[in-house]
C-alpha cells in the first residue's frame, strides 16, 4: 500500500512536470514556472526540474533567477552537462559582469575540497586512514619482527587521517557559515551597514555571484552580509538575491 | 483778374496748411517731451564733485528754457551755467532731438539727500523731471589700515549662492576692481583655475564689460564684470575654488611730480600685470533624501516627460522608451532614471543626447534618454507609473514629477521566434522532457557530523586499540613476571588436575585421587600467592592462607580437604560417589579461593 501510494505520488509529479513542459513549448513560460514551483513546493526536485525552470526564466528575461536554477541543476549528474552549457549562455547575456578577484590559494584549495570530495568524502577518507593506522599500530604490538615498519606506517597513516579530518572540519565550518548567493534583481545597492541610510559601497547587478556570511547575517533577518567576487564586503537586502 | 484770384486761393491754401501743421505739431510736441534727471554718482564723499544731468528729449526743441535748479540740501551748485550737448536721432522716419544740460555740484554735508524735480519751461508750459537720491559720506569713516588693504587693481570671484546643494547652479562672476585714473585696455585669462568638485560652464552673456562706480572701504573704485561661469557642485562637503589667474593690460595717468611723464608716449604709463583672485571655500550641503520617488540627480526648474515610440510591436522587435528632461538646471549632470521594467523585456544600454544653452545667467536646455527595449514574448506589457524627484533650490525641497504608466502590446512574430531559436542553438539551451529522476530530499542535506554511523565508525578503532593494548600488556606480564604467570595460569592448571582426578575415579585408586586433589589445592594456592611450589607443609600453607583473611567457611573447607588428603591412606576406602563428591567440594574450594586470594 505504502509503495503504491509512493508510486502514485511520483506519477503525479511527473504528470505535472509533463504539463509544465507542454506549456513551455507553447511559450507560456509564466504558467510553466508556476507549475514547476508547485512541484518544488511539494518537496520534489530533480535536475530536470531545475534545468527547465532555468530555461523558462531565461525566456522571460529573468536571468538572475535563471542562473540560480541552472546552478542548482548543475549539481545533479543527469543534468550537469546541459546546465553548464546553459549557464555559459546565460552568463554571456548579462550586460554587466563583476570583476573577479582571484581567490587566495587556500580559499581555492578548500573550495575545491568542498566541491569534490566534499565533507562526506573527506570524512570517509579520514576514517579509512584512521582504521588503517589503528591496524598498523596494533600489528606493531604483536608482530615483533615487523614492529618498526608497522609502527612507522601506523603513525604516518594516523597523521594523514588527522589532517584529512581537520580539512573536513574546516570545509564543514565554511559550508555552514558561508553560502553562495546570486543577484536576481536588476541591480541593488550594497550598503556599508544593514541600514538603508548608510553609505552605499557599490552596486550589485543581476547575475552577480557573492559569498553570503550566514553567521554575520543571523541578527538581521532582512539583510545578508556578502562578499562580492571583486572582494568588496557589504550588506544587501535579502529579497534581492537567492542563496544556496 | 482771374490770375490774381488764383494766386490768392493758392496762398490761402498754403496758409491754412501751415496753420494746421503748426497746430498739429504743437499738440504732438506737448505729448512728446520727456525730461530725465540723473547724477554721475549716487554715493559721493564730502567735497567731491559730481554732475547732475537734465536730458530733454522730444521731436522739437523750440522755446525751451534753461532748467531751473532748485535748492538742494547738502549740495551746492558750482556753476549756474550748464554745459550743453545736443543729439538728433531718426528712428523709423521720426526725428528725436535730445538736449542735455550738465551742472557741476559739490557735496557739502554728510547724509541722505533728495534732489527735487528740476523744472523746464517749454512753449510757455512748465515741465518737471524726476527726483533723485544722493548719499553723501565722509572720507574719514574708515581706518587707515582699511584703505591700505585694498590694492589699486584687483580681481575677485563673486558667487551668487553661498550655501548650495550638489547640482545647484552657482554663478561665479569674475569682477575686476580698479581705482580712478586706471584704464584697463585688455584682459586675458590664463590657465590654472581649478574648480575641483564642480562641473563648470562658461556663460556667454557678456559682450563688452561695462565699468561701474563703486565705493569699497571708503575708496572709489570702478568695477567691471569680465566673465561669468556657471558652477555645479558634484558632491557635498567643503569645496575650494582656487584663485582665478588673469593677465590685465592697464594704463595709469602719470604723476604730476613726474617731469618726464608727458614726454613719452601719450602721457600714460602702460604695463601688463598678472592678477589672481582669492580662493573661495564653499560649504556644499548634502541633498536631502527623496522619499517614495526616483532620483536622477536633477536640481533646478525642470520638466520631464516620457513616451514610447510605438504602442504595438512584434515580439523580439525593439521600441524606444524616450525620456525628455528640459528646463533650467544641471542638465549635463542628470542621470537616467532607473525605471522599473516588467519581466520579459530585453533592455539595452540607453543612449543620451543633450542640448545646452549658455546664454544669460543660467544653463538651460534639454536632455533625452533613449532606451531600447524589446519584449521577448507576446503579451501586453505595462511600464509602471513613476514619481521622479527634482530638487528645487529656491524652495529647498524636492518637487515630484508624476510620469504615467505606459502600455504596449507585443504580438507574436514567426521571424522573431526563429531568430531567437537560432540565437540559442549553439549552446543547446533546451528544456528536458520525458521522465525525470525525482528525489524527496536535497542531496547531502544532513551534516555528516550529526549522524550516528559517523560517531560509531569513529569510536570503533579506538575501542580496538584499547583492547589490543590490554592484551599486549597481559602478554608482556606473562612473559616477564613469573609469579603473575603462575597466578594467571593457576586456575587452568587446577582445571587440568581436576580432569585427571575424574579419570582416576573409575580406577578406584583412592590414594592417587586424593594425592591429585592435594596437588591441585596446594598448587593453586602456591601459584596464586607466589609461594614456592615445593617444600611447604600443609600447616605452613594454612598459616599463609590464614594471613589472607579467608572466610571461615572457606578456610574450614580447605583444612578439611587437606586433612582428608593427608589421612586417606589410613581411612577405609570409599566408593566412587565419595570420590566425586570430594572432587566437587575441591572444585568449589578452588572457585572460592580464586575469588578470595
Amino acid at each position: 500500500m505504502v509503495l503504491a501510494g509512493c508510486c502514485v505520488n511520483t506519477y503525479a509529479q511527473q504528470s505535472q512536470f509533463d504539463e509544465a513542459n507542454n506549456l513551455l513549448e507553447e511559450s507560456n513560460y509564466r504558467e510553466a514556472i508556476q507549475i514547476y514551483q508547485s512541484i518544488a513546493d511539494e518537496g520534489y526536485h530533480s535536475g530536470a526540474l531545475w534545468l527547465n525552470m532555468g530555461y523558462a526564466y531565461t525566456r522571460i528575461d529573468s536571468l538572475g533567477m535563471a542562473k540560480y536554477y541552472l546552478l542548482k541543476a548543475e549539481k545533479y549528474p543527469e543534468t550537469k552537462i546541459l546546465a553548464t552549457e546553459a549557464l555559459e549562455f546565460v552568463n554571456n547575456r548579462f550586460s554587466r559582469r563583476s570583476a573577479v578577484l582571484p581567490p587566495l590559494p587556500w580559499d581555492r584549495f578548500f573550495r575545491a575540497l568542498s566541491d569534490t570530495p566534499g565533507v562526506r568524502g573527506l570524512v570517509f577518507i579520514s576514517l579509512f586512514f584512521l582504521y588503517a593506522g589503528a591496524a598498523f599500530v596494533i600489528a606493531s604490538w604483536f608482530r615483533y619482527d615487523l614492529r618498526k615498519f608497522f609502527r612507522n606506517s601506523g603513525y604516518i597513516t594516523l597523521g594523514i587521517a588527522a589532517v584529512v579530518f581537520l580539512f573536513a572540519v574546516i570545509v564543514n565550518y565554511q559550508d555552514n557559515r558561508f553560502g553562495t548567493g546570486v543577484m536576481i534583481d536588476r541591480q541593488g545597492p550594497v550598503f556599508q551597514y544593514p541600514r538603508e541610510e548608510s553609505a552605499v559601497i557599490t552596486t550589485a547587478y543581476e547575475g552577480y555571484m557573492m559569498q553570503v556570511d550566514f553567521r554575520e547575517s543571523r541578527d538581521y533577518p532582512e539583510w545578508k552580509y556578502i562578499r562580492l567576487e571583486n572582494g568588496m564586503y557589504g550588506w544587501i537586502r535579502e529579497e534581492q538575491l537567492r542563496v544556496f | 483778374m482771374k490770375e490774381t484770384g488764383r494766386r490768392t486761393a493758392i496762398f490761402t491754401l498754403l496758409l491754412a496748411l501751415i496753420c494746421i501743421d503748426t497746430i498739429y505739431s504743437k499738440s504732438v510736441e506737448e505729448q512728446d517731451f520727456q525730461i530725465t534727471a540723473s547724477v554721475s554718482e549716487n554715493r559721493v564723499f564730502i567735497g567731491e564733485q559730481f554732475s547732475l544731468s537734465i536730458e530733454i528729449s522730444g521731436s522739437s526743441m523750440r522755446d525751451v528754457s534753461l532748467p531751473v535748479i532748485p535748492e538742494i540740501n547738502g549740495v551746492r551748485v558750482l556753476s549756474s551755467t550748464p554745459s550743453r550737448s545736443t543729439s538728433i536721432s531718426i528712428i523709423n522716419g521720426r526725428t528725436t532731438t535730445s538736449t542735455t544740460y550738465a551742472y557741476t555740484l559739490i557735496a557739502r554735508e554728510s547724509g541722505n539727500f533728495t534732489i527735487p524735480p528740476v523744472t523746464v519751461e517749454i512753449g510757455g508750459e512748465q515741465y518737471a523731471s524726476n527726483s533723485l537720491n544722493v548719499e553723501i559720506i565722509e572720507r574719514g569713516q574708515l581706518s587707515q589700515e582699511g584703505r591700505q588693504q585694498l590694492p589699486d587693481i584687483f580681481l575677485e570671484v563673486e558667487l551668487d549662492v553661498s550655501n548650495p546643494v550638489p547640482g545647484q547652479q552657482i554663478v561665479a562672476s569674475l569682477v575686476l576692481y580698479f581705482k580712478q585714473g586706471i584704464e584697463v585696455s585688455s584682459f586675458q585669462p590664463t590657465a590654472g583655475w581649478r574648480t575641483d568638485g564642480f562641473w563648470r560652464e562658461e556663460l556667454q552673456n557678456i559682450r563688452q564689460p561695462q565699468a561701474e562706480s563703486v565705493v569699497l572701504d571708503g575708496i572709489r573704485y570702478r568695477s567691471a564684470t569680465l566673465m561669468r561661469y556657471a558652477l555645479f557642485p558634484t558632491r557635498s562637503g567643503e569645496l575650494t575654488i582656487s584663485g582665478f589667474p588673469m593677465n590685465v593690460g592697464m594704463r595709469t595717468q602719470p604723476s604730476r611730480n613726474d617731469p618726464f611723464g608727458s614726454f613719452f608716449g601719450s602721457g600714460a604709463n602702460q604695463r601688463r600685470v598678472t592678477l589672481e583672485s582669492e580662493p573661495i571655500v564653499l560649504n556644499v550641503r548634502p541633498l536631502p533624501t527623496a522619499e517614495n520617488a526616483l532620483t536622477m540627480n536633477a536640481v533646478g526648474d525642470l520638466r520631464m516627460e516620457r513616451r514610447l515610440s510605438a504602442n504595438r510591436v512584434e515580439a523580439g522587435e525593439t521600441l524606444e522608451l524616450i525620456t525628455r528632461i528640459e528646463g533650467t538646471g544641471n542638465i549635463p549632470l542628470i542621470r537616467k532614471p532607473a525605471y522599473t521594467l516588467p519581466d520579459g523585456i530585453e533592455h539595452y544600454t540607453p543612449q543620451e543626447s543633450s542640448n545646452i544653452e549658455r546664454r544669460g545667467l543660467t544653463i538651460q536646455g534639454n536632455k533625452t534618454f533613449t532606451e531600447l527595449i524589446a519584449p521577448r514574448s507576446p503579451g501586453t506589457y505595462e511600464i509602471p507609473a513613476e514619481r521622479v524627484a527634482v530638487f528645487d533650490p529656491a524652495a529647498r525641497r524636492y518637487r515630484t514629477i508624476n510620469l504615467p504608466a505606459l502600455t504596449f502590446e507585443a504580438v507574436p512574430s514567426a521571424n522573431t521566434q526563429l531568430a531567437s531559436v537560432a540565437d540559442l542553438r549553439p549552446v543547446r539551451l533546451q528544456p528536458v522532457t520525458g521522465l525525470a529522476v525525482w528525489n524527496n530530499t536535497e542531496p547531502s542535506s544532513r551534516p555528516v557530523f550529526s549522524t550516528i554511523w559517523f560517531w560509531f565508525l569513529l569510536i570503533l578503532p579506538g575501542v580496538a586499540v584499547i583492547a589490543a593494548f590490554k592484551q599486549r600488556r597481559l602478554m608482556l606480564l606473562l612473559q616477564n613476571d613469573k609469579d603473575f604467570a603462575r597466578s594467571h595460569h593457576a586456575y587452568d592448571r587446577a582445571a587440568g588436575r581436576f580432569q585427571h582426578a575424574r579419570k582416576l575415579v573409575d580406577s578406584g585408586d583412592a590414594k592417587e585421587i586424593y594425592n591429585t586433589l592435594h596437588k591441585t589445592v596446594i598448587g593453586f594456592i602456591t601459584d596464586r600467592m607466589a609461594l614456592p611450589e615445593a617444600g611447604l607443609s600443609d600447616v605452613e600453607i594454612l598459616e599463609k592462607v590464614k594471613e589472607k583473611s579467608l572466610h571461615n567457611d572457606t578456610f574450614r573447607l580447605l583444612k578439611n580437604i587437606l586433612d582428608k588428603c593427608a589421612t586417606i591412606s589410613y581411612a577405609p576406602a570409599g566408593d566412587r560417589s565419595d570420590f566425586r563428591t570430594d572432587i566437587i567440594k575441591t572444585e568449589k574450594l578452588i572457585e572460592e579461593l580464586r575469588e578470595q586470594l
